[in-house]
Parts: structure tokens; sequence; C-alpha cells
């Protein structure tokens, strides 16, 4: 029997630093054209290049509908590197380098001949660069499209099932779907086309230093995971407030509203995160096994349970940090009786050992009184007070708070003696300030999470399994919200913590929101 | 401005002299005004204490500089030690704090200088021990020559988790020669490679050593992994079994120096077969090149005509690369910017990265001796 001999490995990249750690590359933008290339992507990449963290083989191919030159396509990049604030080092010569190794191709997403035309510049380019076959594609585009063009890739030969010895990948943007069944039916046929494993669903809040850091305080130190549990958490407040409202989005939050924007994505990582058991290794299938896991494990919410698990809200006009605001019906593009909500608060609990009772309660608004993101912990008082209450200022238990924005960090709540002769306690906070420990991080989200494409790390993106456990967690409140059209709306001021239903929700248990 | 002790003025500006047992207070002092100054609440945060070992006197003030360049970048304590003359056996000691950053995020840096006479180490080593930063880690960066045996580093060695040297620093008296005949080991790479790994060794596992010397050749190596990222020239691989690292010298036997050693070292350790004919020669300097640079690396093979040959270009500063195939056909440019390191961006590299570093203590078996 003849047999293969294995692939030949640069045996020149182990032990290199981060500097010229990932291969050649053609990196391919579908929406080129759009806001979040302008803003984000292009940024990043550019950073990427003149941290000379993307390879020295590398091109980016912008593709969208505007016809463009590749002039056209490069002031494009241009003006968005001198326009954004993420940009570190402003560094002409890493500039002209980039700006030399990229160009564009114009096309309608639902075109054969524009992918025949893409397919041509590819090969092209990838011979002229030297990125050996090598791509990503980053869809930046409306999510209704993503199918769409997995389809026509496959069809004009781009994209294949696990593909090699060349790689190919593909970034998908958030919003997955908009409901379970459409999650599933995207997930479905983007895997006709491509294997999971080069898939990368991008949700940026996994690119931020602070959510990877939950993981790190929680599995790198010795202390919290032994009291990480039902026997000592009381409960969970996760909170990701906005002061902003929908900025001139309202045709797009109408047909989104706050739990597709935030809930089933952003805060239900930060919950599967603070939740999850420890997985073997921070390899991306131990990591994102035991991430779904705990998704999986949250009690499913019935349509019967909607009305006591989750309430929404939407904002009506207000003041928020000074300035008087519109309500959301009075945005531009808004139904002027929209009952899309803007505010939802969600108590989830999650049938394991671990957590069995615990109730995880969520929250997420937008026009808040401050942009804040942060999780509480909420631990069990000590079960007994040896001092007069009296003299106890905020008798309650110990609080550890993972700040994740906007200004990361740790602080611990608890109770100290205040100086004097009689015994009086006082809380107190334990500070640990991100910033002021290793500087702000450097890199945007986007930027760590392209990078960790180019290097083939799949840990920080999700996988199709998660994505539809959790939409199977918020679906029935969808649809539950959906069918009952009739919700006072508005029902909190903007620049307020949300609506009275929300604090209620606590207030059953027993307990009430974090003053933030 | 004296110090005590009749010693000399402040060697960096923002000093405030001290007692040594004052030096915490003093500190103490300093945070609480800084606190006052920025205006809102601010919790210390430190990573580590770095030591600063300075060997010759002359050497102070190119190591204060470095050390201010690296303020406000990490929150750290240093202590610097350095030496002065004439002291009668006295120790000066000088402290600071210095916050730099944003508004809303201040990174501060509290700095010990300790300045003392030969005769005074065994004081020196004391305040030191006294000052670390309880439970943090202590990393020694000695800026001098080769330095088992001296007693400042032995005992600031024996205080630290991690000790980073510049082995392109390191000075050896010929042999039978009088004491101002001394080379650095910019051509004296195999007794370099040899301190090297008697430090490793002295180390053992209770630390790790660390060479600036070994930072600089990442560019290097960098662009030779780049190279071979090519299909093509990863094809040509099998057949490459020589290699020849050409460093700039003042004559032709010149002695390697010991970065070259160490990239041939690297090269040696990744492709174990160029044990066998691996070259490391000196070329002309040009330019006003620093003695004892990396020139040129080339990789070819013994079997046909293939080659990589990588080479510095002088301005603008950058690796010029260019891959021939079998029949010696040329088939494949590129082309690497890059940019001399200072010594704070080399110190910094070594602070950024934690532990020890494997590829270094595997490149420097492999370097030739």
């Amino acid at each position: 029997m003849a047999t293969t001999a294995p692939p030949l490995v640069n045996p020149f990249r182990e032990g290199l630093s981060l500097e010229g750690a990932t291969q050649p590359v053609q990196l391919v933008i579908f929406g080129a054209s759009g806001d979040l290339t302008q803003r984000k992507l292009l940024p990043a990449i550019y950073n990427l290049c003149q941290a000379k963290l993307a390879p020295p083989a590398f091109s980016v191919i912008g593709f969208a509908r505007q016809p463009m030159t590749d002039d056209q396509f490069r002031k494009v990049l241009t003006d968005s590197v001198a326009a954004s604030s993420e940009v570190r080092v402003r560094d002409a010569a890493a500039l002209q380098q980039l700006v030399e190794c990229t160009h564009y191709v114009a096309g309608d997403f639902h075109d054969d001949a524009a992918y025949a035309t893409l397919r041509d510049a590819m090969q092209r380019y990838d011979r002229q660069y030297a990125t050996n076959g090598n791509r990503i594609f980053y869809t930046a585009t409306p999510a209704s499209l993503y199918g769409d063009i997995a389809a026509h890739l496959h069809g004009a030969g781009l994209v294949k099932p696990g593909e090699q010895p060349s790689f190919v990948r593909m970034i998908v943007e958030k919003p997955f779907g908009r409901d379970l069944a459409s999650a599933k039916a995207l997930n479905s046929e983007l895997l006709t086309y491509v294997g999971e494993d080069q898939i990368y669903r991008i949700d940026h809040y996994l690119g931020k230093e602070t959510v990877q850091n939950i993981l790190v305080l929680r599995f790198a130190n010795g202390i919290f995971e032994p009291i990480w549990n039902r026997r000592y958490v009381d409960s969970v407040q996760i909170t990701v407030a906005e002061s902003l409202g929908i900025e001139g989005r309202g045709s797009f939050y109408e047909e989104t509203g706050v739990v597709r924007d935030v809930i089933q994505n952003h805060a239900l990582q930060l919950m599967s995160l603070v939740g999850m058991e420890p997985p073997v290794s921070f390899d991306a299938h131990d990591f994102r096994d035991e991430k779904v896991r705990v998704v999986k494990a949250i009690h499913p919410v019935t349509p019967a349970d909607v009305a006591s698990v989750a309430v929404r809200g939407q904002y009506g006009p207000g003041s928020v940090a000074g300035d008087r605001v519109v309500g959301y019906r009075q945005e531009p593009g808004v139904d002027p009786n929209s009952i899309t909500p803007t505010y939802a608060a969600l108590r989830l609990v999650i049938d394991n050992w671990r957590w069995a009772g615990v109730p995880f309660y969520i929250r997420s608004g937008k026009r808040m009184p401050k942009r804040i993101t942060e999780i509480a912990m909420q631990f069990k008082e000590a079960p007994h007070l040896p001092f007069r209450k009296a003299e106890v200022e905020t008798p309650g238990g110990n609080v550890l708070a993972l700040q994740i924005q906007p200004d990361e960090g740790v602080t611990l709540h608890f109770d100290a003696k205040v100086p004097g002769p009689s015994m009086r306690i006082r809380a107190v906070e334990m500070d640990f300030n991100y910033g002021e420990t290793f500087g702000v991080s450097d890199a945007s989200p986007y930027e760590r999470l392209i990078l960790d494409c180019m290097k083939g790390d799949q840990t920080l993106f999700d996988r199709a399994d998660g994505v539809e456990a959790a939409w199977a967690i918020v679906d029935p409140i969808l649809t539950a919200w959906a069918s009952d059209k009739d919700v006072k709306f508005p029902n909190y001021d903007a620049g307020t913590w949300g609506p009275a239903v929300a604090d209620e929700l606590l207030a059953r248990d027993g307990r009430s929101w974090r003053r933030l | 401005m004296p110090g005590g002790d009749g010693m000399p003025a402040a060697p960096m500006k923002g000093l405030t002299p001290v007692a040594v047992p004052g030096i915490e207070a003093a500190l103490a002092e300093r945070r609480r005004a800084m606190i006052a100054k920025l205006e809102r609440p601010h919790s210390r945060a430190c990573v580590m204490t770095l030591l600063v070992g300075i060997e010759e006197m002359k050497d102070n003030q190119p190591a204060f500089d470095v050390v201010q360049q690296l303020a406000g970048k990490y929150p750290i304590r240093v202590i610097a030690v350095g030496r002065a003359e004439g002291a009668d056996g006295g120790l000066a000691a000088w402290v600071n704090t210095e916050c730099e950053g944003a508004e809303s995020v201040a990174i501060c840096t509290e700095e010990i200088v300790l300045q003392s006479s030969a005769d005074a180490v065994d004081r020196v080593i004391s305040a030191v021990r006294g000052s670390l930063v309880s439970e943090l880690p202590v990393v020694l960066w000695w800026r001098g020559s080769v330095p088992s045996g001296n007693p400042l580093w032995t005992g600031l060695f024996a205080l630290a988790d991690r000790a980073i040297v510049d082995s392109h620093r390191f000075a050896f008296r010929h042999a039978g020669g009088d004491a101002k005949a001394v080379s650095s080991g910019r051509g004296h790479g195999p007794a370099a490679i040899k301190a090297l790994r008697d430090l490793l060794r002295e180390a053992g596992t209770r630390a790790s050593v660390r060479d600036l010397n070994w930072q600089r050749t990442a560019p290097w190596r960098a662009a030779v992994a780049t190279c071979f990222d090519d299909r093509e020239m990863l094809a040509l691989l099998p057949g490459i079994d020589r290699c020849a690292i050409t460093f700039a010298g003042e004559r032709d036997d010149d002695p390697p120096s010991a970065r070259a050693l160490l990239m041939a070292g690297w090269l040696r350790n990744r492709l174990p077969r160029l044990h066998e004919q691996s070259k490391v020669a000196a070329g002309k300097r040009s330019g006003g090149l620093e003695s004892g640079r990396i020139v040129a690396v080339t990789l070819t093979s013994s079997t046909n005509k293939s080659s990589l040959l990588l080479v510095r270009r002088a301005a603008p500063i950058g690796i010029e690369a260019q891959a021939s195939s079998r029949e010696g056909k040329a088939f494949r440019r590129w082309d690497f910017g890059a940019s001399t390191l200072t010594e704070a961006q080399l110190l910094d590299g070594c602070l950024e990265s934690l532990g020890s570093d494997p590829m270094f203590e595997a490149s420097l078996r492999s370097a030739i001796s």
C-alpha cells in the first residue's frame, strides 16, 4: 500500500512571538463599502499590519455592490484609518504598504458573474502576493445575505468543506439569525458549503480583554472557584446598560429590539462565561464544549413562564446626562405605536449541581443613566452577625463585581470596622482597575478576533450549537411578546434604570437591582 | 545636590534624597501627593519589582534614562543600584513616583535609586532586600559585562526570579593581557555563549535568564520563518542542509559575534541537519555599522542550487530576501521593514514576555561554541 508523506511544516515558526505568527492570507470583505467595514474592520486591519501581526504576504479585497475602483477603495481605507480613534500609531509607511495590497471588486451579491470576477481577481492577487491560496471571507453584510454569499462562493469554487492544504475561513457577523428557526436554517445552509471548523461566528464582546479575564479570574486563581457555586453565591446580576438611544438606526432597531441585539448574544455570552464548568483546556473544542453545555443547562423558558421570568420596557422622553432626549417612538424611522422593547430583564436559572436555585438576573436597556456592563456575584450573608445590628450601616453579603465597560476591573465589596472606640461596620470596596495595572488594552475586539481567525483559533468564536442553544432560551420570550401586543409603552423614562416591572421581578424574590 | 552621607547629586530628575530606613515612608508620602494631584480615587497597583544592576559608574545615566522611558508603562517598583566613587563605605538613596497616562487611567511607577561605593555591596543588597514588593516577581536587569563573579550580581541575582542580561556588552580580558586590553562580546562570541550557558546553569530551575542580544535576532528569525511560509520555498526545505551567517566585523578573521552564534544556534535547533555544515564568518563593516551585527543569512543545499539569501539593507533599514530554485533561478523576493530597537524597547520586550524562553535556551544549547 502506498504511503502518503506527511505534509511539510515550516519549522521556523515555532516559538516566534506574535509578530509574524500568521500564515500568508488573502482577506475578502463582503460589504466593503458599509459602515462596519469603515468604522471597525479597516482600522483593525491597519492596526494588525502596523504592528506586524498580519503576515507580510497579505492582501485585502473589498467586495460590494457600489462601483468603485481600487484607488477609490484605497481612499476609503486611508480615510477610515485617519478618522478612527482606534488607530494607535499613525505610520505612513505601514499604511502605504497596506494600501498597495488593497483591491476592490464591485458586484451584486446574488450575481454568479460577480463571483467569477471575484475568483479571477483572487487568483491573480494570490499569485501576486504569494498568499498560498489561503483565504478569509468576512461577511460584513446584512445577515440575510450570509447563506447566499456562501452558496455563490461555493458555486465559484472558492469554498468547500475542509479545504486543505490551503485554508479557507469565513467570518460571520452577528446577528446570526433572528430566531431559533432562522439560525438553524442558516447554520444548515452554511454547513452545506463549509465545515464548522471553517466558520468563525463573531461576537465582538468575546474579543474584549476583560471578558477573557473572567476566565483567568475564575480558573487561574485558587480562591474563587471553591466559592463559585450555590453554597456561597446568592444570585448573579448581569447588566448591559447603554446611555445612548438607537442613534438613527430606527428601522434596524424596529426589526431587532433589545433581546436580539444584546441578550441573545452578549448577555448570554457573559452568563455562560460566569456559569461554565472549568474546561479541560483553553483549546477551542474544550472551551466551547463547556460554554455550550452551560447554556443548554439553562432552565427552558416555556410560553407559560414568560410573564414570570421576563419583563420588557421601552423608553419615553426624558433626560440623560443632563440632556433632554426624545422617547423611542419619536426617534426617526420608528413606528409611533411601536412595541419594540428597548429594555428587557430576565430571571434565568441553571439546572445543574453548581447553580441549582441561584437566580441569574439579566438586564439590558437603551437610554439608561449611564453606560455600564458588569457582572455582579452576590454572595450569601454571613450566617450569624455577632454585632449589634444598629451599628451595621448596610447589612448584606459580599459582592464581587466584574466590570466589563467602561472602567474595566474587579471590585470586591466587604464590610470593615470604622476606626474608633465603638463597633461600627461600614461597606467598603477593594478595587482592581485594569487600566491602572496594565494600561488600557491597545487592541480593539475586532483586531483580536481577526488575528485569531488568521491563526485559525476558534476559541473566541461561537459554534453552531452554541448559537442555537442561546436562541432556544430567548425564542419563547420573543414569540410571547410578539403575540402579546397589549403592552403599555413607553413604561420608563429615558435616563432611568428601567420600568417598575423590572424592580418587581426581583422584589418577588426579596432582592433588588444593584444601584450602579 | 548631594544625597545622604556626602554622596553624589541626584542621578535623575525628580528624585528626592532619603535615608535608607525612610524609603517606604517617603514613597508612601509621594503616593499620597500623587493621588491628591490626580484628584480622583486611585488604587495602588504593582506587578513586579525591577532591579537594575549597573556595573560601571559611567553606565548610571544611560541605565537611568532607560528606566525613565519605562516609567508610566508598567506599575512597577524599580530599584536601580549604581556605583559611586569616594563614598567611604557610604550608601545614598533617592525615591520618586512617576504617574503617566490618560486622565482616567494613570500608571504609577515607584523608583528607588541606590548608589554605593564598591565596598558597600552588602549594605546595598540589604537595602534592596528590604525594599522588594512582597510576593511579586523580581526581575533583575543587569547592565554590565559578564556578571558571574561580580558580588553585586551575586547579591541581586539571589533575590531575582528572572535575570535579563545583554551578551552584546559582555567583555573579556585577553589572555595574559593587561586590564585595559578588554574586548567586548561583539568579537568574542564563543566566550559570551559560554558565559550565557554558565548563567543558565547558575539559574537552574530557580530563575530564568533572558538576553537582549537574542531579542535583536528576532527580525531575522521572523524573516526566515516568513520566507518558508511560501509553499514553493517550503518545498525546497528538505534539500537545505547548509547555513552561513555573516556579521559585521573589523577583519575577515574576527571571531564570531554572540549574536551571529545565537542566530546560527537557532537555525541549527530548528533544522538539526544544519549542525553538520554551518558557518559563521565576519564580513566587512560598512556605513558605520556596529560590529557584531548580523548582515546576511544564507541557507543552501549541497545537492542542488536552491538557496535562500537574506541580506541586511541599510537605508531604509530592513532585510531583503531572495529565494532560488533547484536550478539556481531566482523565483521570489521579499522585503521586510525593520527598525533598530532601542535598549528600552528590548528591555520592554523582555518584560512583556513572562517566564523563561525555551527557544532562546534551545538555541543557546545549539550555538557553536
